[in-house]
C-alpha cells in the first residue's frame, strides 16, 4: 500500500503536462477531433471535464461505416457533448455528417445551440441522400457569425431574410438553390462579406445567372464544374474593390463583369475549346479586358486545341483590351498546349518576375490575339523581346520558344 | 545607423540573472512585452521572472525565426516548428509555461498542437503509459460521458 502511494506521487511528479492550467490543457484539446478530446476524460480525475470547456469542437462522420449503433452512438455523443459544455463562448464548430448519422430535428438543436454559443465559425458539410437540409432560422440572422462554409449535395433552403452583419467569410460549395434570388438574397445579407468561395458540381442547382455584386468584396473563387451541358449559365459580377480573384471556369458560363480598378492577383483557369460559344470568347476576353491594375496574373488552359480553331484567330480587332500591362509583376502560365506541328508551345511554371513597370505587352494582348485578333501581335511582339532579354537573368525556359511563337504567328498573319 | 541598431534593443533578463540582448521586433512577439514597450513603463533591460536562462534562450530563438522567416515559405517555418517543439516533457512545460506567461501566440500554438499530436487517436491505456508517464491507480467509474463512439479505432 505504502509502495503503490509512493509510487503514485512519483509518476504525478513526471507528469509535467497534467500540472498545467485549465485553460491550456483544454487549448491543447483543441487541435484534435473532439472524439479524442473526450477520451481523455478518462485519463483521471484531472483531466476529466477539461474537454467539455474546448473552445473548437470538431465532429467527423464522414469515415464512419453505416451502422445503426455507430450512428446512434455519435448522434448521442454530439447531444451529450453539447449539453455538458462548460463554457459560454464557441469559436468554432465543424460537423461533417454522412448519411444516416443525422437526424433532421437533433441537426436543427444542435445548430441552434451552437449559434447560442455565439460561435464565430461554423462548417458543416453534408454528404446524404435527403435533398432539402433545413437549417433553422437563428442560423440566418446570426449577429456572431464570421466564417460560414457550407458544403454538400443538398439544398438548403434559405428562407427569407438572411443577415450576417460580422459574416466576413463565406463558402458554398455543392450546394443547391431554390432560384437565381435565392442566392442573391445571400449576399445582399452580408454587409461585411470579404471573401466568397463557390463551387458548382451541380449542373441541377437552380441558377441561371450567378449574380455575384458586393460592395465590400475582397477575394473571391470561383470554381464551376459541369461538362458536357448544353445549358449557358451566365455570370455576372460587380464587385469594386476585388483583389483576389480565383476562378476555374469549366461551365463555359458567359462573363459579364463589372470594372475591376482594384484587382491585384488574378487566377484563371478558363477552357477554349470547339464546344465553346461565341458568346463565351467574348465574355473571356471582355472580363480580361477589366483587370486594369493586375499585378500578378496566372492563366491556364486558355489557348485553343486542334485545328478547327484557327479561325477564331483570324479577324479583326474590335477593341483592344485595358491591358494590365502598366503595373503587372508576374505572369503565370500553366498547362499550355499548342496545335502539333504548328508552334511548340510554352510550358512555364513559376511566377516571371520583373519590376520595370510600364512593359505594354501583356499576356491578355497574346490571347486577345490569340482570340480574336492577330493583328495585335505585330506591336506586342517587340515588348514581348524586351520582356525576354529582361527576364533571362531568372533563367526560366520557355520565353525563347514563346518568341518564336509569336514570331510563327505573324508568319501566319501575312500568309492569310 | 549602428545608433538607431541600438535604439532598437531590448535586453531580456531570465529569472536566473542572465542577460539577452535582442531586437525589439522579436521580443515584441510576446504580447506581455508588447504592452509594457507600448506603454513606456520598461527601461531598456526588461525583467523576464520565472522563466530561466535555458528556457529564455529557446523562446528568443523560436521568435527570431518566425520574426526573419515572414518572406520565407511556410513550409520551411512549418518544419522549424516540428523540431523546435519535438522536446521532452519536462522542457516542454517549461515553455509552455513560459510562452503562455509571456503571451507568445504563435510559440503556444505550436507547443500546443504538439502535444495534441501525442493524444490524439491514442487509447487511455497508452496516453497514460506512454505519455503522462503513470499506471492507473485511479479509477474512474462512473463517467457519464463515456460513449462508444469515441471509443474506438485506438491505434
Amino acid at each position: 500500500m505504502m509502495d503503490q502511494s509512493s509510487k503514485l506521487s512519483d509518476s504525478k511528479q513526471k507528469d509535467r503536462i497534467s500540472n498545467l492550467p485549465d485553460e491550456i490543457l483544454s487549448h491543447i484539446l483543441c487541435f484534435m477531433p473532439t472524439k479524442y478530446a473526450a477520451r481523455t476524460s478518462l485519463l483521471s480525475t484531472r483531466w476529466k471535464s477539461i474537454w467539455t470547456s474546448v473552445h473548437i469542437i470538431d465532429l467527423d462522420s464522414l469515415g464512419e461505416r453505416r451502422h445503426n449503433e455507430q450512428s446512434s452512438g455519435f448522434m448521442g455523443f454530439v447531444d451529450r457533448l453539447l449539453l455538458l459544455r462548460n463554457s459560454p463562448n464557441l469559436n468554432k464548430f465543424l460537423l461533417r455528417c454522412r448519411f444516416g448519422y443525422y437526424n433532421p430535428y437533433r441537426l436543427n438543436s444542435w445548430i441552434c445551440t451552437v449559434i447560442k454559443l455565439n460561435v464565430k465559425e461554423l462548417v458543416l458539410n453534408f454528404k446524404i441522400d435527403q435533398l432539402v437540409v433545413e437549417l433553422p432560422q437563428s442560423l440566418f440572422t446570426s449577429v456572431n457569425l464570421v466564417v460560414l462554409k457550407l458544403a454538400g449535395d443538398v439544398c438548403f433552403g434559405f428562407p427569407m431574410p438572411v443577415f450576417w452583419p460580422s459574416l466576413n467569410v463565406l463558402h458554398l460549395h455543392s450546394l443547391t438553390f431554390l432560384d437565381d434570388d435565392s442566392f442573391q438574397n445571400i449576399l445582399s445579407g452580408c454587409p461585411v462579406l470579404e471573401e466568397l468561395d463557390i463551387e458548382r458540381t451541380n449542373l441541377w442547382d437552380n441558377i441561371k445567372t450567378l449574380c455575384i455584386c458586393s460592395s465590400t468584396l475582397k477575394k473571391l473563387r470561383m470554381y464551376d464544374n459541369f461538362c458536357g451541358t448544353t445549358l449557358q449559365h451566365r455570370v455576372v459580377i460587380k464587385t469594386p474593390v476585388l483583389e483576389i480573384f480565383q476562378l476555374n471556369d469549366n461551365a463555359s458560363s458567359v462573363f459579364d463583369v463589372d470594372e475591376l480598378p482594384s484587382l491585384v492577383k488574378a487566377n484563371f483557369t478558363i477552357y477554349f475549346d470547339n464546344e465553346r460559344s461565341e458568346d463565351y470568347y467574348i465574355g473571356v476576353v471582355g472580363m480580361l479586358g477589366k483587370i486594369s491594375n493586375v499585378q500578378h496574373l496566372e492563366l491556364s488552359n486558355v489557348i485553343p486545341k486542334g485545328p478547327k480553331n484557327w479561325e477564331l484567330w483570324s479577324g479583326e480587332p474590335e477593341s483592344v483590351p485595358k491591358c494590365l500591362s502598366l503595373c503587372l509583376e508576374a505572369i503565370e502560365f500553366g498547362g499550355f498546349a499548342g496545335y502539333k506541328g504548328e508552334m511548340k508551345l510554352l510550358f512555364i511554371k513559376g511566377s516571371i518576375v520583373y519590376s520595370a513597370a510600364p512593359l505594354s505587352l501583356s499576356f491578355v494582348c497574346l490571347l486577345h490575339s490569340l482570340t480574336k485578333n492577330p493583328s495585335l501581335l505585330e506591336s506586342s511582339l517587340s515588348c514581348f523581346h524586351s520582356w525576354r532579354s529582361k527576364s533571362q537573368g531568372l533563367k526560366r525556359p520557355g520565353f525563347f520558344e514563346s518568341s518564336v511563337f509569336c514570331s510563327s504567328l505573324l508568319v501566319r498573319k501575312s500568309s492569310h | 545607423m549602428s545608433s538607431s541598431l541600438e535604439k532598437n534593443m531590448l535586453i531580456l533578463r531570465s529569472s536566473d540573472g542572465e542577460e539577452f540582448i535582442v531586437p525589439e521586433v522579436v521580443a515584441v512577439m510576446s504580447k506581455a512585452i508588447k504592452n509594457m514597450v507600448e506603454d513606456e513603463c520598461a527601461s531598456n533591460t526588461i525583467p523576464v521572472p520565472n522563466v530561466d536562462a535555458n528556457i529564455l534562450a529557446m523562446v528568443i530563438e523560436f521568435c527570431k525565426k518566425h520574426d526573419e522567416s515572414e518572406a520565407e515559405a511556410a513550409s520551411d517555418l512549418k518544419t522549424f516548428d516540428s523540431e523546435f517543439v519535438n522536446r521532452g516533457q519536462e522542457a516542454l512545460y517549461d515553455l509552455i509555461t513560459a510562452a503562455n506567461f509571456r503571451d507568445v501566440k504563435e510559440l503556444l500554438d505550436a507547443l500546443c498542437q504538439n502535444v495534441a499530436e501525442m493524444i490524439k487517436g491514442k487509447s487511455v491505456h497508452h496516453i497514460r503509459i506512454q505519455f503522462l508517464g503513470y499506471q492507473l491507480f485511479e479509477i474512474l467509474t462512473s463517467n457519464f460521458i463515456w460513449n462508444i463512439w469515441c471509443d474506438r479505432d485506438f491505434d
